[in-house]
């Protein structure tokens, strides 16, 4: 198969950063691609870009393909700091080792490491001093992020894991996590549930914001089990309601956003299979409080 | 029985493994009618997934009023309090009164319900 040069834009965070993110997963998610990934027009390229573009050359190498980032294309100093920062690069063929600054590590997690991925949140996301909280504070917030890795491990049935990067935004105050996995995605995995339980009913029909409305309320899961299940985002949702976060979800034809004020649902095109959870926390000790706290007190 | 839960599991209870390893050694002592205290003093991280896996299958055979009465839980921070208590209310739904769980599933089919 022909190489296919695929080139990397500039990619913030917004609805139209991910849709570019996922045009390109449109171009290279079949079996036996040969993709090298060009540099040359990329000028900024936040956390949920650089997760995303490593689980999906992880992804390529899982479906049989070849996957190269032309490091000899970056030419823009920023993104070549960042991405050697945090790991990225040197998880794809670049000589640099990662080093500590502002940005937190990329990370892959081909399988669930509990233990491993509590220090990741505690140490190299919340651990750094951006945000000034107690240690049990500290605790709550690794509680409520931790439970996103979960949910992603028990439902998304990833062949390849998850993936996640993060950045502290000095000017903006602001902290971010970005999780990906490449699974069959929320609404889907909506759909193929009610298809189970009521194979009368033409699921394919279910909208993704239904879906994604419907995963998110409390007690609803699509692995019942023996245990009962359905609170991991509810408590996620609540946390990021309260501490003035916001919580953008991507998942299928669908997208999700959860802030103090709303939670918005809506369709959504290209069509991507897997779910990207994309948090953002302010770092200002005042915003944040436990339950029955008052802020800034 | 005092169960100090840092120490039986450790600093992180997160897996459903970890649950089920607590539920096996609480569960024959609260079905004979023995109070268990578990002691979360120094447990950094208490996930649902865990406690569902811990406690949810206890409501199979007490309801709430009686594991409270059972089961108490010490030293939780406020993030861990909410956790508990947000499990237990829904695992006591979900294992005993199976009219909420097809309520719950009802809403996907009412919803396409609503698009004809």
């Amino acid at each position: 198969m022909a190489q296919k040069i695929i080139p990397i834009p500039t990619l913030n965070d917004g609805p139209k950063d991910f849709q570019m993110l996922f045009d390109i997963w449109s171009q290279v998610n079949g079996y036996f691609e040969d993709v090298s990934f060009d540099f040359s027009g990329c000028r900024f390229l936040r956390p949920n870009a650089v997760a995303f573009l490593g689980g999906l050359a992880r992804l390529i190498e899982s479906r049989m393909g070849k996957v190269a980032f032309d490091w000899s294309t970056l030419h823009n100093s920023w993104v070549r700091t960042t991405i050697r920062q945090n790991g990225f690069a040197g998880a794809f063929g670049d000589h640099s080792a990662p080093w500590d600054g502002t940005s937190i590590p990329y990370r892959e997690d081909p399988i669930f490491r509990p233990d491993e991925v509590a220090e990741y949140l505690s140490e190299n996301w919340l651990g750094k001093g951006w945000v000034h909280v107690s240690e049990a504070l500290k605790n709550a917030i690794v509680e409520r992020v931790l439970e996103l890795y979960v949910n992603a491990f028990e439902h998304s049935e990833s062949q390849i894991g998850v993936f996640s990067c993060g950045q502290y935004f000095k000017k903006l105050n602001q902290l971010q996590l970005t999780l990906v996995d490449f699974g069959i995605g929320i609404p889907a995995n909506v759909r193929g549930y009610l298809k189970r339980v009521r194979p009368d009913l033409p699921a394919e029909r279910l909208k993704a914001e239904d879906c994604l409305k419907w995963a998110f309320q409390r007690m609803t899961t699509t692995k019942p089990g023996k245990t009962g299940r359905g609170v991991g985002l509810d408590l996620l949702k609540s946390f990021i309601k309260v501490n003035h976060g916001i919580l953008t979800v991507y998942s299928n034809d669908g997208y999700a956003v959860i802030t103090e004020g709303q939670e918005l649902y809506k369709s959504f095109s290209p069509v991507f299979e897997g779910a990207i959870f994309h948090v953002k926390l302010t770092c200002d000790e005042a915003y944040y409080c436990l339950a029955g706290e008052t802020p800034g007190a | 029985m005092n169960i100090k839960l840092s120490q039986f599991i450790g600093e992180r209870c997160i897996t459903a493994e970890q649950g089920q390893k607590l539920l096996d050694e609480i569960q024959p002592r609260l079905l004979a009618g023995e109070i268990v205290t578990i002691d979360l003093a120094g447990v950094k991280t208490l996930l649902s997934l865990f406690l569902n896996n811990a406690v949810g299958p206890l409501f199979r055979h007490f309801n709430l009023q009686q594991l409270y009465r059972l089961l108490k839980f010490e030293n939780p921070s406020d993030s861990q309090r909410l956790t508990l208590d947000l499990v237990l209310k829904n695992a006591e739904s979900y294992h005993r009164n199976p009219a909420i769980k097809k309520a719950v599933d009802d809403t996907l089919a009412k919803i396409l319900e609503e698009m004809e």
